[in-house]
């Protein structure tokens, strides 16, 4: 029993934000929140927040409902970022903190040890607006994590990171999680779900797609992701041949196969061998996150390139 | 409510505003005009001309009538004549030395006037004033009365008449001064010069602070929605508790701007005499009206009405404030509030004349204009308690809806940029599902 979030909906005039929205978070585990801008990412995470209100539908945090939960429990980053731009990093980190109900101490502690850890020591006391961009951020997530809440809600936490501060992002991710708490965050970029979360929900125009483990979520398509790669550069006509598989996509050193079921892909693998063909590369997975998401919101993953790929095995 | 958060909040504004350079240039400055205002008297008297104090003049007695015996009851003892006579205090010296010695003195600079007595040819006594100054107008008359006063006797004496009839016919008329009302309070229309000029200045004062730092609550408001600081804040705290807050840290902030003011005026206009005195000034020539009483009461009327005031229309400004997203804005989303601010602050200046008529007793009653009125009334005038009770807890009372009202505005408004909320949403009853 985690943060269950029941039947919810959310209009703004006839417009419905968010539409019937049920999914579950548990407790310690890091949860994607995944959607297209505009689906109702940032809606559903002010709901759980209760910052806004619902028009139906309930929200509880361990069985009790959220707008009785203390505000220490929760922690906030939000999309648009927002600090005062002409107050000093340390004296801004430890008001807000406390405004969540830390003690000084406890923050001022807390602050200290995440600014070593995240390496930025030195902007202390400067004005927040003399941060680089990305320092910033780094700053905004302390302001979401000093009060040391149960929950972190974090909108599109790594969006206008470069790729290093990206890495000391998630590693801050997966401490907090290690420490217990339970995250949920937003991203369209499907790739940093897939590698932090355990848990996912996909929404799509205020309306929930699917829910729940990734892996369940990846097989939820009933498909398997086969990728096969042969030496040489051999066309391979016969794979049209092959029942209930087909070519999505050409990665250069291989093809992307989708197939219904593990005999359809073993189907593939007997007939290189067959064909005397040297298999260089052949795994069977689920569909990536982002597969997945595309499918659900599309119908289908990404056609426009199946004309091309088909009929060809060797890299173009 | 949560007392601990509100207080973080304030904290932070406070501290935020005493940092900023402008505050700190804006009280200095204020505190030294002040200063300088309220020692203008004293620096007046310090510097004004000391034979305009106290002029000797010396009796030359060329009669043997005993003239300066007889002079001295016709002159006031320690008369200080207010503003207009300068303050001329008359000594009556005799003297032994003979007119033309006492001309060449005067001419020196040694000896300020002289009055010279002889006896005509007919007889009658013949007085001669001889002066060095020209602002002598004041002593010159007081002496003429005494000169006619004593030919009068004079001529009585050597006509024979027997000087007890004389006494009797020459008693003085029964006639007594009554001033009603207190000191210095006396003219046509009952209002006092000295009360409206602190009218005035506290109205004004009034107005400026008011205005001022509600213009700071407001611009506070639009610059946390426009660095969207606000989301976070209003996840860690309730709008109520932020709301309170911020009025609270201004008030603060203003107040820590408006004491030292206050209270340097204050303290100069109360001590004013002593200091005058110890810098050796003529203290009579300083105004007889007690400015010190009437600030002290005015500052002790304006806490009240300022406190009152500010929080009012601060957590209108707050509302007001929190419906806009951009600075631009403001002027014109408070401009329907200060429209009630003008009437308040025009009417105050009608009531100083009038502090009695229906209009100042309605406005100075009435919350919204409350603050500016009542103030420049209870300065000019003595308003009935009953008034004054009234005044004040219909201010508190609409202090605390309007609080409570803003509060409902702040936390629709503070998430909403670019659109206008509807009156639906701030004043429908179903607001506790739209927002904490």
């Amino acid at each position: 029993m985690g943060l269950e979030i029941r039947n919810v909906t959310k209009s703004y005039g006839s417009f419905r934000a968010v539409d019937d929205v049920s999914f579950t978070v548990t407790p310690g585990r890091i949860f994607g929140f995944l959607g297209t801008n505009g689906a109702g990412k940032t809606t559903t995470m002010r709901l759980i927040l209760d910052i806004i209100r619902p028009d139906s539908g309930s929200i509880t945090w361990k069985g009790a409902a959220n707008t009785s939960t203390p505000r220490s429990a929760f922690g906030y980053l939000p999309e648009e970022r927002g600090l005062y731009p002409k107050m000093r990093v340390d004296e801004q980190m430890l008001f807000l903190a406390q405004l969540y109900g830390a003690t000084h101490e406890e923050a001022s502690a807390r602050f200290d040890e995440w600014m070593e850890r995240l390496e930025i020591t030195e902007n202390r006391t400067r004005l927040v607006e003399q941060l680089s961009k990305g320092n910033q951020q780094k700053i905004q997530f302390l302001a979401a994590i000093l009060h040391d809440p149960d929950i972190l809600v974090l909108d599109e936490p790594f969006s206008g990171l470069d790729p290093v501060n990206a890495e000391q992002m998630k590693g801050a991710f997966l401490e907090m999680r290690d420490r217990g708490k339970t995250i949920i965050f937003s991203t369209h970029q499907l790739d940093d779900a897939q590698e932090l979360c355990q848990e996912v929900a996909i929404i799509h125009r205020g309306k929930l797609m699917t829910s729940g483990d990734v892996s369940t979520v990846r097989q939820s398509l009933g498909q398997h992701v086969v990728r096969f790669g042969v030496a040489g550069h051999e066309p391979a006509p016969w794979l049209e041949e092959m029942p209930h598989v087909a070519v999505t996509r050409n990665r250069g050193d291989h093809l992307e196969l989708k197939a219904p079921n593990q005999a359809a892909a073993q189907a593939v693998l007997h007939e290189a061998v067959r064909r005397n063909l040297t298999v260089t590369r052949f795994d069977i997975s689920d569909p990536s996150l982002n597969e997945v998401f595309l499918s659900l919101v599309r119908g289908i993953p990404e056609d426009s390139n199946i004309q091309d790929v088909q009929g060809v095995l060797a890299p173009v | 409510m949560d007392f601990n958060r509100m207080r973080l909040v304030a904290k932070r504004e406070w501290l935020t505003r005493l940092r900023q350079r402008s505050f700190q240039i804006t009280t200095v400055v204020q505190v030294l005009f002040v200063a300088i205002g309220a020692s203008v008297p004293t620096i007046v008297a310090l510097f004004s001309d000391d034979d305009g104090a106290m002029t000797d003049v010396l009796i030359v007695d060329e009669t043997g009538a005993n003239i300066a015996d007889r002079l001295a009851p016709y002159i006031v003892p320690g008369d200080s004549a207010g503003f207009a006579g300068g303050g001329d205090t008359i000594e009556l010296i005799g003297t032994e030395l003979t007119a033309a010695e006492v001309v060449t003195q005067i001419d020196e600079g040694t000896v300020d006037a002289a009055l010279i007595v002889s006896r005509s040819d007919n007889g009658d006594l013949s007085f001669t004033y001889v002066s060095d100054a020209g602002d002598s107008d004041s002593i010159a008359q007081q002496l003429y009365a005494g000169a006619a006063g004593i030919s009068f006797e004079d001529r009585l004496e050597r006509s024979g008449v027997d000087q007890a009839e004389f006494e009797e016919a020459a008693a003085a008329p029964a006639f007594t001064i009554d001033g009603l009302g207190e000191a210095g309070e006396a003219d046509s229309t009952g209002v006092n010069g000295a009360e409206v000029a602190v009218a005035y200045f506290f109205t004004i004062l009034m107005f400026m602070t008011i205005m001022l730092y509600g213009t700071w609550v407001a611009t506070g408001v639009v610059e946390e929605k426009s660095s969207r600081i606000m989301e976070i804040m209003i996840n860690a705290a309730t709008p109520r508790d932020l709301l309170a807050g911020k009025v609270l840290g201004i008030g603060l902030a203003g107040l820590t701007q408006l004491l030292p003011m206050l209270m340097t005026g204050g303290v100069l206009f109360a001590l004013q005499k002593p200091i005058a005195e110890t810098l050796g000034a003529d203290t009579s020539a300083l105004p007889n009206i007690d400015f010190g009483a009437i600030s002290v009461g005015a500052i002790g009327w304006f806490m009240v009405y300022f406190l009152l005031g500010f929080t009012l229309y601060a957590a209108m400004y707050a509302a007001l404030g929190s419906l806009v997203s951009r600075q631009e804005e403001v002027n014109q989303a408070v401009s329907p509030m200060m429209t009630v601010m003008f009437v308040g602050y025009f009417a105050a200046f009608f009531t100083m004349w009038s502090p009695d008529s229906l209009l100042a007793r309605v406005l100075s009653i009435f919350p919204l204009t409350a603050p500016f009125v009542m103030i420049s009334r209870v300065i000019v005038s003595t308003p009935p308690a009953w008034e004054m009770a009234l005044s004040v807890l219909l201010l508190a009372g609409v202090l605390v809806a309007a609080l409570l009202f803003a509060a409902r505005v702040y936390r629709i408004g503070v998430l909403q940029y670019g659109q206008k909320p509807s009156w639906k949403a701030l004043f429908g009853k179903t607001l506790e599902q739209t927002a904490r």
